[in-house]
Parts: structure tokens; C-alpha cells; sequence
């Protein structure tokens, strides 16, 4: 196996352990964006009558 | 590995995950919010957004066209980009994670026509690039000869590589310089454009129009849909850099759609301002900053603009690249970078990309979309945020992504299907609106709302779901199935097209059914079905007809054909050989609702078309509940389709004697145990017999495949672990001896002696007796008789029982054992098998001891079954093409056992050998 292939085998299993996590999206994150995709949902469909 | 060859592997590795498809782990992340912001921005903002400015000038008005430009690129950014935060998460790519989707060769196609169709926008980027140099030097009176523009525009290309070249860290340090000029440049356009048209001018513009205003509105909302759609391809090779999911999302959405959009605007107010102030309409802005501003400004804003193509190009190499490197990982990058440079170049060089333009953006969008709904359902629905990594990664060993030959027909043909939406609403050539309800929601929108839909119904389709998820493993569904849950009517809407369709299944084996003593039976009525194969469930829907009923079924059933619709024509889900006093309670409530109940006894497949013993709990309930009981003894049903060989014998005729068993008033009369003999006389059956009773010859040329699997012992030798077959005929590999089996189905020696087993003569008129009944008064010799040429004949129960009674004298002269190594898929609901890996199997007189990774617990455990629990095991001669099985259960699980075998070592796991120790150690069991 090359040096490629077992350092690729390593850093599967970091992702598996979940070592070196990044900051995830929070429930709050999500409603946030929901919120605005909705508002940007409400000004497309109100630019039809602008 | 001394320091210099360290550090070459360090660079190597650096190489591979910046450039390359390595995991980008989350401590070498180097982009914040801020530094993805303004590479995705550099990436958008290119001379690109004038055209597309321009081109919105033609439709509406400038409100409507900054709605359209802001809301509308927002709202498209804020769904599709969602799926980058798996980038941001694992560090990868999108293009590793639609391995999942395409399949592990079907991505290298998608990739390469993704590829194909999004690089003439950079082949724009340099026709752009080359005609604002020449206009600037004409604008300051240097005409450049005609070949320079060929000249500029391969410039443009190879300073764009080179940058790529450098990596994903160069790039970030030459955006952070220009995105902020740019925008600078675009806020002074601005200014620009406003001083020199009053601002009441742009802001009440509209365009003159020939189409509906609210065709025109639509249109624009499709084209900025369209236009950041197309950035979906390269949408996550700057996420994966980056430093959390939120920072990823928000610099894709904000990069493309706010500073992308922005320069969209900026194009759009130079059009207009330019008809205001020249009535002149152009959308090249080297003539419209000339025109309305200093040629020393125009200069330097443009100088800018160019050099943003520049910008673009090499983001978009380098996103490409590392999209190639995905599909091509054994190329180096810079390899990848340099034929996307000659791809491009090769466009520049033809020179026709922006008289062709229009055909590629319309082949774009068209996939972009279902791409993008692909991903984003598989993400969060399909495969709930969890990949198996080692299959994606191609790992020795794991494959669950390759599906059919490397594709995933399901993910193909729904990306095919989604580009014909879009196509299906709008011609985009023709401007012919052919759905004007589905345009609405503009054709980019449709397609990308309908592929989503459509793959989220296709996966509720058990057969669809398990092709799809092959890789379930990582994170299945654990919740045990619901027994409670009160079964539904059998559905009245479904009930006739069941009939229907049982009426043909059965029709060409003429099913005759005979009715017996069933006057004054009405439902409801428990009804007791001989089980012997799938065909049971064809021919009891059409004994009962015209009454609907309720059907016990076991749950891997459920699982096979989905817990909806099982549920809908009338099965109740339960476990074999447990105690589910759930399963009780709901036989009652169906009872007492007013339907019949079905059962089938016997639990398991008759394995050699004879009749099981009949329970004795069977006798307590039907003494329990005190409702009539109905008795259908299948025949033929084995004969067509016997267990261990399913092919469907076409000769064979079925039958079925329907018996008024038990009425009311009998119940209260009998007691337990004669209402136990009654039922059993009733549901004894014996097909062979049948099958010589009616003469049924059965011509089938593999008739005798698979017998070997209930007759796994040979009576010549002994041996239990080498008897196989083929054809017509049963051989030992260990002995040589072989049977022939006639199209009666009796077997006869045609090599090799009766050595082994001790034999007993059967005369003529023993040929027809019960062998259940005769084997008792025997002891275990196995029946024989002499046919017309001489040879040792038997009939195949014979010779099962006759095994049976040398497992029952193994246990009582203490030499039975068994132990080995299993692999353990269990099943907790109709939804997915867990695939717990290999444990070992150990079978005692006390009952079975399962020893494995218990996915419940979370740990190496032990499960004990015991055996005066369970009257019989269920058994399995090719369970799915996985081979052969036995199942055990608790309420919550049921764990299908499979023999896992040692290089070189003997078949010894026989289902049948198991289930004859099981139920000879639940009689011994229950005696004491």
C-alpha cells in the first residue's frame, strides 16, 4: 500500500472517530436559514407584481 | 524514512489534499468565512455578469430586475448550496460523495459531461478578456493586429493556469487583492452610471417587450436560477477548505449571490445608462465606461474587469481540477489543469463559443439542475448526512458503490429524467412555453423540485431502497418494528385487484378449490392454511373470496415489499417461534372487528411437501378465542414450487379441500387436545402422495437441484457433509453413489449401495401409507422398496425423517455438537438488515447461544435462545442468493445466520440437521 493509500486509510478513519470536528451547522443555523430563504421566496414571488 | 524522504512525503500528502481528493482533515482547513467569500466571489465576477446584465435589460424593469438578480440567486444559493456542508464536515468533495449517486464509474461520466458543458464559460471569459483589450487600445487610438486577439485570449488562458497551478493557497492570496478592487470598481460604475444619467431614469426603466410582463418576470427568474445553478459543479472544492459549515455555506451562497449578483446589476445599470445617455444598446462595457466616463477611468476599471476573468478562470481550473481528480485520481493535478487550459484553448482557438453560447447554456442548465436536487436529496433524505467512505474511496474490500458494473441506474436515470423537465416546460431555442403551470416555477426550478420529489418516491419502493442503499450499514434504522400497532382492514380498494391478480397466478396450475361442512360458516373465522410455498398467499385470498381477511406474516416479509403496502393488504408482522403476546392481542382485535384471521401453522415452508406437527398452542388459542376455525389444505403447492428449487413446475395441478374445522358450539365441546387432533388430521398432507394420487409428472429437467439441501445425509455412507445435485438427479461427492428421481418424484439408486443406512422393504401396499404416522412405529431404518428394474427406491420424505431419526440418536448417545462461525444480518423492522458481522453459533440441548456485536448494546454480547421456548427454527436453503441460513429471534430482532466457512474446511451447517436437533430438544424440553 502506498504512502498515499495509508494516509488515506488514516484520515477515513479520523473522520469515522470524528477527530478534528469543524463547527457544525446548529438547529438555530438551519431555522435561520430557512427564514431567509422563505423571505427571499416572498420577494421573488412579490416581484411578479412590483 | 529519513528527513529528506519525510518531507517529500509530507509534500506529497500536502499535495494530494489541497489538490487533489484526500480528506481535507479538519486542523489543515485554511479559509475562514471572509477568505471563501472572496475566492467564490473572485470566481463570479467575471465579464460574464455584463452579458448577463445586459440581458436582463430585456426583459424587466430595473425593480424587478434587482429582485430578481438579489432574491432570486439567494433563494436558488440557499437550497442547493446546502449540500456543501458535507464538504465542509469530511473535507471531501461533492464528487466523491456522488460516487453514492452515480456510482463509482457513473460519476466519471457525469464529472466529464459537467466538465464538457460548463467551459465555454470560460472560452466567454476570454473572448471577453481579449475584446476589452482591443477596445481599450483602440479607445486610445492602438489598433492591435487581427492575430493579437487570438494572442490575448490564449493569455488569458495560460495566466489563469498558471495560477491554478500554484493551488488553492495562491489563489486565495491573489482574490483577497482583487475582490475587493473589484467591488470597488463596481460601487464606481455605479457612480459613474448614475452621474450621468439622472437616477429616476434607471429606476423606473422598462423594457420594451413583446411577451406577457409576467412571462418576462419568469424569464429573468430563470435566468439567474440558470445562471448560479451552473456554479454547482465547482460549488464545493472551496468549502472543504474551509473552517466551519456555516462559513462554507455562507461564502457559497453570499460569494455567487450576493457579489456575483451584484456585478449583474452593475451590467445591467451600464445598459441602461448607456440607451439613456447615447440611446445606444451594448453590453460591451469597455464602450459604454468609455462613453460615459474618462478613457483614463475606463482604463483603469477595466484593466480590473479583464483581469477578473483571470481571476475566474483560475478558480474555475482549479475547482475543475480537483472535480477531475476525482474521477482521474491516478493524474496529477497540475496534469488535470493543463488539459483544462488545452480544452479551453482549443474553444478560443475555433473562436465561434459566443455565437454557439446560447446551445451550451441551454445543455448546462438542463443538468445542473437535477444534479443539484440528486445531491441534495441523497444528503439529507437518502443517506441522512452518513457515506461510507471506504466505498466511495474504492477501498479493497468495500462496495457498496458499485452497484451494476460500476453505475447506479437509479441516480442515471433520474439525471436523465431531470434534464428532460426542464426541456418538457420550455424550448429554450424557440422560447415556446409548452407547461405553463410547471414554467411558473421556472423550467430550472421544476427540474430541480421534480428530480427531488421523484428520487424521494422512487426510494419508498423496498426494491428501489435496497439498490440505492446498499451501504445502510453506516447508519441504519434501529427502531424495532411496532407489534402494537392495531392492523388495518385488509384494503378495500386493493382487495379485487388482489383477487385479480391471484386469479392469474393461479390460473394455469387450474386451481380446483373444494368446499367441506362450511354451511353456517360466516366471518368471522380463524382460518388455518397448510404452508408450503409463496403460492399459499395466491390461492387462500381466492378460497376466502368473497370475505377479505388479515394474514399473519413474518416481518421479512415487510421488508421485502414495504410496510405500507403489507400492512394494506391485510398482514400483521411477527417473528417466527417467539412469544408476542402483541401478536395475540391483534389476532383478537381483528376477530372481534368482524374479519378473518389467517394463519399458517407451520411457520416455515413445508421443506419436502410433508406436513409438520401442529402445536399445541395453536389448540389453547383456538380454545382461547372460541371463534370458528376453518381449515384449507393446499396441494401442489410445494410441487410447483418446492423450497429448495423455486423454478415453477408447469405440469402441476393445484387443489385445495376448504373445511368447516370448528364451529362455535365444537370449541366450547371439545377440550384442548382434541381439538388439537382434529385440526392436525385436518392440516396433514403429504404432495408426493398427492402428486402419485393425480398423477402429476413433473418433466423439468433440474428437477432434483437443490434436494441435496433437505437430504443432506447419505444413506450409502453416512456422510453428512458432501451430498449435492443436479439435474434429475442426487449424488454423494464422498462416496460416488447417485439417485435418480423420476418424474414422480420417488428416487432411485442408480450407483453405489445401501450401506450405511439399515433398510426396511416396503411391499406394494405400503408405497401409498402416511410416512409421518409409519416412521413412529419404526425404528430408524429407512424405507425401501425394489422398482421394476431392480433398484433400491425410496420417497424423499422417507429419507427425510429417516434423517431426522439419526439427529434424535446423535443427541441421545450425547455426540451432537454444534459450533461454528456465522455471519448475522439481524432484521429490527421492515426498513433495512443490520449487518453485524461474524459471531459464533452454539447449539446445546438447553438451546442456542449467539455470540456477536450486538448493534443494540453497542458491545461484544451473547444472546441466549432457549430451546423449550421454540418449537421449530426457521430455516432458509438460499436466503436471497446469500446461501443457506437459519433465523433465531427475540421480539425486537430477528437475526438471519449464515455458516461462514474456513479455506479448505467441510460444509457442516445444515438448516434441516439444526431444525430437527431444535425440535427434538423443545419436546424433551417441554416434557420435564
Amino acid at each position: 500500500m502506498d504512502n498515499i493509500d495509508k494516509n488515506l486509510l488514516e484520515r477515513i478513519e479520523l473522520i469515522e472517530q470524528e477527530k478534528y470536528p469543524v463547527k457544525r451547522m446548529t438547529k438555530k443555523d438551519y431555522i435561520e436559514a430557512a427564514i431567509f430563504t422563505l423571505l427571499c421566496l416572498v420577494l421573488v414571488i412579490g416581484g411578479l407584481f412590483v | 524514512m529519513n528527513g529528506r524522504a519525510k518531507n517529500r512525503a509530507e509534500q506529497e500528502i500536502e499535495k494530494e489534499v489541497y489538490c487533489g481528493i484526500l480528506p481535507v482533515r479538519g486542523d489543515e482547513r485554511t479559509s475562514g468565512f471572509i477568505d471563501a467569500l472572496l475566492i467564490l466571489s473572485g470566481y463570479c465576477i467575471a465579464t460574464w455578469s455584463y452579458t448577463q446584465g445586459a440581458y436582463l435589460t430585456g426583459l424587466v424593469g430595473f425593480k424587478q430586475l434587482l429582485i430578481t438578480s438579489f432574491a432570486g440567486a439567494l433563494l436558488m444559493l440557499m437550497i442547493y448550496q446546502l449540500p456543501v456542508i458535507l464538504s465542509a464536515r469530511f473535507g471531501i468533495d461533492i464528487w466523491i460523495w456522488l460516487r453514492a449517486v452515480f456510482g463509482v464509474k457513473g460519476v466519471r461520466i457525469v464529472s466529464v459531461i459537467i466538465i464538457i458543458v460548463n467551459f465555454p464559460w470560460y472560452a466567454v471569459c476570454c473572448e471577453m478578456f481579449a475584446s476589452s483589450m482591443t477596445n481599450l487600445a483602440a479607445a486610445f487610438g492602438i489598433t492591435l493586429p487581427g492575430w493579437t486577439f487570438l494572442g490575448l485570449k490564449l493569455f488569458c488562458v495560460g495566466l489563469g493556469t498558471i495560477l491554478a497551478w500554484q493551488g488553492v493557497k495562491t489563489i486565495t492570496r491573489t482574490t483577497r487583492i482583487l475582490v475587493p478592487l473589484l467591488l470597488a470598481v463596481g460601487a464606481l460604475v455605479i457612480f459613474i452610471a448614475f452621474k450621468a444619467v439622472p437616477f429616476s431614469d434607471i429606476w423606473n426603466y422598462q423594457p420594451e417587450i413583446t411577451m406577457p410582463h409576467s412571462t418576462a418576470y419568469i424569464l429573468a427568474v430563470e435566468a439567474n436560477f440558470a445562471f448560479v445553478i451552473t456554479l454547482v459543479g465547482g460549488m464545493a472544492g472551496v468549502p472543504r477548505v474551509c473552517k466551519s459549515e456555516k462559513g462554507a455555506f455562507y461564502a457559497g451562497v453570499f460569494g455567487q449571490g450576493l457579489s456575483g449578483s451584484f456585478f449583474v446589476v452593475v451590467g445591467a445599470v451600464m445598459v441602461i445608462a448607456m440607451q439613456c445617455a447615447t440611446g445606444k444598446v451594448t453590453e460591451d462595457p469597455t464602450e459604454m465606461l468609455v462613453s460615459l466616463a474618462s478613457p483614463v477611468l475606463a482604463l483603469a476599471s477595466l484593466l480590473l474587469v479583464a483581469f477578473a476573468n483571470v481571476g475566474t478562470q483560475a478558480v474555475g481550473s482549479y475547482l475543475y481540477g480537483v472535480t477531475l481528480k476525482s474521477t482521474f485520481s491516478k493524474l496529477s493535478y497540475h496534469v488535470l489543469i493543463l488539459i483544462l487550459g488545452g480544452y479551453v484553448a482549443l474553444l478560443c482557438i475555433w473562436g465561434k463559443i459566443i455565437d454557439y453560447f446560447g446551445s451550451f447554456l441551454t445543455i448546462s442548465a438542463c443538468i445542473y439542475a437535477p444534479l443539484a436536487a440528486l445531491l441534495f436529496v441523497d444528503f439529507f433524505f437518502i443517506r441522512k448526512q452518513k457515506l461510507d467512505f471506504r466505498s466511495a474511496y474504492e477501498i479493497k474490500g468495500h462496495d457498496n458503490y458499485r452497484y451494476t458494473k460500476g453505475y447506479n441506474l437509479i441516480g442515471l436515470i433520474l439525471l436523465a429524467i431531470g434534464c428532460m423537465i426542464s426541456l418538457l416546460i420550455y424550448n429554450p431555442v424557440t422560447g415556446e412555453i409548452h407547461n405553463k403551470v410547471l414554467f411558473l416555477l421556472t423550467p430550472t426550478g421544476a427540474a430541480l423540485i421534480g428530480t427531488g420529489i421523484l428520487y424521494l418516491l422512487l426510494y419508498l419502493i423496498p426494491g428501489v431502497r435496497r439498490y440505492v442503499r446498499k451501504d445502510v450499514s453506516i447508519n441504519p434504522d434501529t427502531t424495532a418494528f411496532d407489534r402494537e400497532k392495531t392492523p388495518p382492514r385488509q384494503s378495500l380498494i386493493l382487495f379485487p385487484l388482489i383477487l385479480g391478480f391471484c386469479k392469474i397466478i393461479t390460473s394455469k396450475a387450474k386451481l380446483k378449490i373444494e368446499k367441506h361442512d362450511m354451511e353456517g360458516f360466516k366471518p368471522p373465522y380463524l382460518v388455518l392454511g397448510t404452508h408450503q410455498s409463496f403460492t399459499d398467499f395466491y390461492v387462500t385470498p381466492i378460497a376466502l373470496a368473497p370475505h377479505r381477511a388479515n394474514y399473519i406474516s413474518e416481518l421479512e416479509g415487510f421488508e421485502y415489499f414495504g410496510e405500507w403496502i403489507y400492512r394494506r393488504i391485510g398482514c400483521l408482522g411477527t417473528r417466527k417461534f417467539i412469544y408476542d403476546l402483541a401478536l395475540i392481542r391483534n389476532i383478537k382485535k381483528v376477530l372481534d372487528r368482524g374479519d378473518n384471521l389467517v394463519i399458517y401453522p407451520e411457520a416455515r415452508y413445508a421443506n419436502v411437501g410433508t406436513s409438520s406437527e401442529l402445536s399445541m398452542a395453536v389448540a389453547k388459542m383456538v380454545k382461547m378465542y372460541k371463534y370458528p376455525v376453518v381449515v384449507l389444505n393446499m396441494q401442489g403447492n410445494y410441487l410447483q414450487s418446492p423450497i429448495w428449487n423455486l423454478t415453477k413446475r408447469k405440469e402441476v395441478r393445484l387443489h385445495t379441500d376448504m373445511y368447516g374445522a370448528l364451529k362455535k358450539e365444537d370449541i366450547e365441546k371439545l377440550s384442548v387436545k382434541e381439538i388439537h387432533d382434529k385440526l392436525e388430521k385436518l392440516l396433514e398432507y403429504d404432495e408426493y402422495a398427492y402428486q402419485r394420487k393425480e398423477n402429476i409428472r413433473i418433466t423439468y429437467k433440474d428437477r432434483a437441484k437443490g434436494l441435496h439441501k433437505p437430504l443432506y445425509q447419505c444413506p450409502c455412507c453416512g456422510d453428512e457433509n458432501h451430498m449435492n445435485s443436479d439435474g434429475a438427479e442426487l449424488f454423494c461427492e464422498k462416496c460416488g453413489a447417485r439417485w435418480f428421481k423420476d418424474e414422480l418424484s420417488d428416487l432411485h439408486l442408480i450407483k453405489g449401495n445401501l450401506k450405511f443406512a439399515k433398510t426396511e422393504s416396503l411391499s406394494g401396499s405400503d408405497l401409498e401409507r402416511n410416512p409421518a404416522a409409519h416412521n413412529e412405529a419404526m425404528e430408524n431404518k429407512l424405507k425401501v422398496y425394489t422398482d421394476e428394474e431392480g433398484r433400491a427406491s425410496l420417497h424423499i420424505p422417507d429419507w427425510y425423517e429417516w434423517e431426522r431419526k439419526n439427529v434424535i440418536k446423535e443427541i441421545a448417545d450425547g455426540k451432537y455438537s454444534f459450533k461454528m462461525k456465522v455471519q448475522i444480518d439481524a432484521l429490527p423492522n421492515a426498513k433495512n438488515f443490520i449487518d453485524c458481522g461474524t459471531g459464533e453459533l452454539i447449539h446445546e440441548k438447553e438451546g442456542f447461544t449467539l455470540k456477536f456485536m450486538d448493534y443494540r448494546l453497542g458491545k461484544w454480547s451473547e444472546q441466549f435462545f432457549l430451546g423449550k421456548s421454540m418449537s421449530s427454527i426457521h430455516t432458509e436453503y438460499d436466503y436471497r442468493g446469500k446461501g443457506e441460513c437459519i433465523t433465531l429471534s427475540n421480539l425486537d430482532d430477528t437475526y438471519f445466520l449464515f455458516p461462514v466457512y474456513e479455506e479448505g474446511e467441510e460444509k457442516i451447517f445444515h438448516a434441516t440437521k439444526l431444525q430437527f436437533a431444535a425440535e427434538h430438544f423443545y419436546k424433551e424440553g417441554i416434557k420435564k
